[in-house]
């Protein structure tokens, strides 16, 4: 059981690796993606630890949802990004600087 | 009513312009009728919560005060007609900057004045007045193409945001003392002035709180040192200097002092603090108004110059005064900033030095700006007369010699700059070279019936001081009848001496030798550019640099944090991480 734990654990840290050190928008959406699997998962395992599987079922399925949408919308605004930069990179995004 | 009426005006906008326009007009005198039908029921009782916050424990009650009733009513009656004076004035402007956004700020700027007036929570009032504070950005910078019109509308947002701090302050300290108390509703402005007058809120939050509310109301009021924003803030078209200016928000200051007046008066040094700030903006803008040329600028450190009475009038304690010259002010501030918008109009051109003998080419603009002078003057008969002698007798009656002496000197000057705008308008020879004409009926309208106001408004005292106090059983409003203020003002208040018809007198007597010495030797034109009357005034008498000089500290600031904007994707998300696992480790450390 911890070894899924664990296996959660890890997927987050390596979204998270990649969303930090990925210069490539698409790696970043990626990275999120991992994330939240990762997260999803230790939901499961905490389920059925405390045996209330049922709410976090629920919980996972709700997040699977919204995740859905919210990776559809990093998607259209990496394209969005595309459009304006011609380029993937980060690095393009600069705008922003103080 | 205007609030939810508001809220058509971007749909109707869209429909039809003209129909938007004269909806919104409907909407502003049905919203004066009112307001007006409120004095007239008035002495109810509270109008029930009309809803709550579960979370905060607030009610947004509203409470039918003498005072806010009558700072409603002159909110509701001086925008409806600034709203109908817009319809034609506004006519070349909309064509760039759209009606659609005018009409709607306008509307919602006096309905959330009218709200404020009559709330009975320190939290409605601090929204309301940020809603105004708000309003007065945005109407200020309207025609935003104008880099001047942008600026002064952030000035006159950010300089009032020091004052509003502390209302925030003020309001937050007293609503924790009285749920400690366990208020019903802690943030109740009646039941807050009940706790403090029975002695039960400590000395020292109370004089905490009176500071910021002072602060509050000197910003909102402009009243020095905070005064910068308001001369600025005539870059607004003019009608909004008309409502800003007359009918909404300054007097919002005047009457945050006056409606908190029982708590605050408990602490020493509340009162000659209020007096001393209100007589030290009243001469310093009444001296820069001797040298201003721009018509509207001089109108704006009136302004300033006239609240500096009203606050005086607070810090003499009397209710009665402060607001009767707040009302009486109110109808002839706006009639001549209305007047002006008709001059402006007409010659296209505020410096005063490039206007001169209008008085043959707009005879009712020229009627009614002569009115509003002498009364903004002080001469004997009409409206401003009475109250400014009412608040100079209050404070001889309270033995505060230092503000009156002050106050005095600035009367002296109020009639000389008054005179001299007048005369620099409308006598003398014509130095213009566009044919002026007379303004259509809707806004000659709105300014006979300001004329009409301020000659007759005087005439009401005896109802205004009855209704003044009602639901106020702290503020201590004495009832004056017409026939009393008459012999008020004929033998002095019992202290043997008459000083108020010689003040009276004096405003009369400079009005003449004035006349009389420019109708010899020409308006007071003057020759070639004078660079130190003009330096004075663009700064305010210096208080510009002093605020300035914040500003250059605050952008040196901003510029070092500004490092911190990398602007790099990655980096960000590298600092929300390290932020997400410091706030674990938190919850894992202290859990």
């Amino acid at each position: 059981m911890s070894g899924y734990a664990a296996a959660g654990v890890a997927l987050v840290i390596i979204g998270l690796y990649a969303t930090i050190t990925r210069t490539n928008l698409f790696q970043i959406v990626m990275g999120l993606a991992i994330m939240s699997r990762g997260v999803s998962l230790v939901f499961i395992v905490g389920g059925m630890q405390t045996g209330t599987m049922a709410a976090a079922q629920s919980l996972v399925v709700t997040a699977i949802l919204i995740e859905a949408v919210t990776v559809a919308i990093a998607l259209s605004l990496v394209v969005a990004a595309y459009h304006h930069n011609k380029s993937l990179s980060t690095t393009a995004l600069r705008r922003l600087k103080g | 009513m205007p609030l939810g009426g508001c809220l058509l005006i971007p749909i109707l906008g869209r429909i039809n312009e003209r129909l938007m326009k004269w909806y919104s007009v409907v909407v502003a005198f049905v919203t004066a009728g009112l307001t007006v039908s409120l004095i007239r029921q008035a002495g109810g009782e509270e109008i029930a919560a009309l809803y709550w916050i579960p979370g905060v424990d607030a009610t947004f009650g509203l409470q039918l005060t003498g005072i806010g009733m009558f700072v409603a009513a002159v909110a509701g009656c001086i925008g409806s007609l600034a709203v109908l004076y817009s319809i034609k004035y506004m006519e070349e402007l909309e064509e760039e900057y759209g009606p659609t956004r005018y009409y709607f700020l306008t509307i919602l700027f006096i309905g959330s004045m009218i709200a404020l007036a009559l709330a009975d929570s320190f939290l409605t009032l601090y929204i309301f007045w940020e809603i105004i504070g708000f309003c007065s950005f945005a109407l200020i910078a309207y025609e935003y193409h104008k880099s001047k019109a942008r600026e002064a509308g952030a000035k006159a947002f950010i300089v009032t945001r020091f004052g509003d701090i502390g209302l925030l302050v003020g309001v937050a300290i007293l609503w924790s003392v009285m749920r400690d108390l366990g208020a019903e509703d802690p943030f109740s402005i009646k039941a807050t002035i009940e706790a403090a007058v029975a002695g039960q809120i400590p000395m020292h939050l109370l004089a905490i709180a009176g500071g910021g509310f002072i602060a509050a109301a000197a910003g909102k009021s402009a009243q020095f040192p905070l005064h910068v924003w308001l001369p600025d803030a005539m870059e607004a078209p003019t009608t909004i200097s008309a409502l800003i200016h007359a009918a909404t928000l300054v007097n919002a200051g005047i009457y945050l002092a006056v409606r908190t007046l029982p708590m605050f008066s408990l602490i020493a040094w509340w009162l000659p603090t209020l007096a001393w700030i209100g007589a030290i903006s009243a001469l310093l803008t009444a001296v820069l108004a001797l040298f201003e040329k721009d018509l509207k600028r001089v109108l704006a450190f009136s302004t300033i110059s006239q609240l500096g009475y009203m606050m005086a009038g607070v810090g003499a304690a009397s209710v009665f005064a402060s607001q009767f010259h707040l009302l009486n002010h109110a109808i002839f501030k706006a009639l001549l900033f209305l007047c002006a918008g008709s001059v402006i109009h007409a010659a296209h051109t505020r410096n005063m030095y490039e206007m001169g003998g209008l008085k043959r080419s707009m005879p009712i603009t020229h009627i009614t700006f002569l009115i509003g002078t002498l009364a903004l003057a002080g001469v004997p008969l009409l409206n401003g007369f009475f109250s400014k002698d009412a608040i100079l007798e209050a404070l001889l009656h309270q033995g505060m010699i230092g503000p009156l002496v002050i106050l005095l000197i600035t009367t002296i000057l109020t009639a000389i700059y008054s005179w001299r705008m007048y005369w620099l308008t409308f006598q003398a020879e014509p130095r213009t070279e566009v044919e002026p004409h007379e303004s259509p009926w809707q806004m000659t309208v709105p300014l006979m019936a300001l004329g009409l106001g301020a000659v007759f408004s005087w005439f009401y005292v005896g109802g205004y001081t009855t209704k003044l106090g009602l639901q106020l059983p702290y503020h201590e409003v004495g009832i004056m009848e017409l026939g009393e203020l008459w012999h008020h003002t004929l033998y002095g208040a019992g202290h043997g001496l008459n000083a108020m018809l010689l003040v009276g007198a004096g405003v009369v007597a400079i009005i003449i030798v004035l006349t009389l010495r420019w109708s010899r030797h020409g308006a007071p034109v003057p020759e070639g550019p004078r660079m130190w009357a003009d330096l004075v005034t663009d700064t305010k008498g210096f208080m510009d640099w002093f605020w300035g000089f914040w500003y250059v500290l605050m952008r040196a600031v901003a510029s070092v944090l500004s490092l911190f904007q990398t602007g790099d994707l990655n980096n960000n998300s590298l600092w929300l991480a390290i932020g997400f696992i410091a706030v674990l480790l938190m919850f894992l450390g202290w859990g």
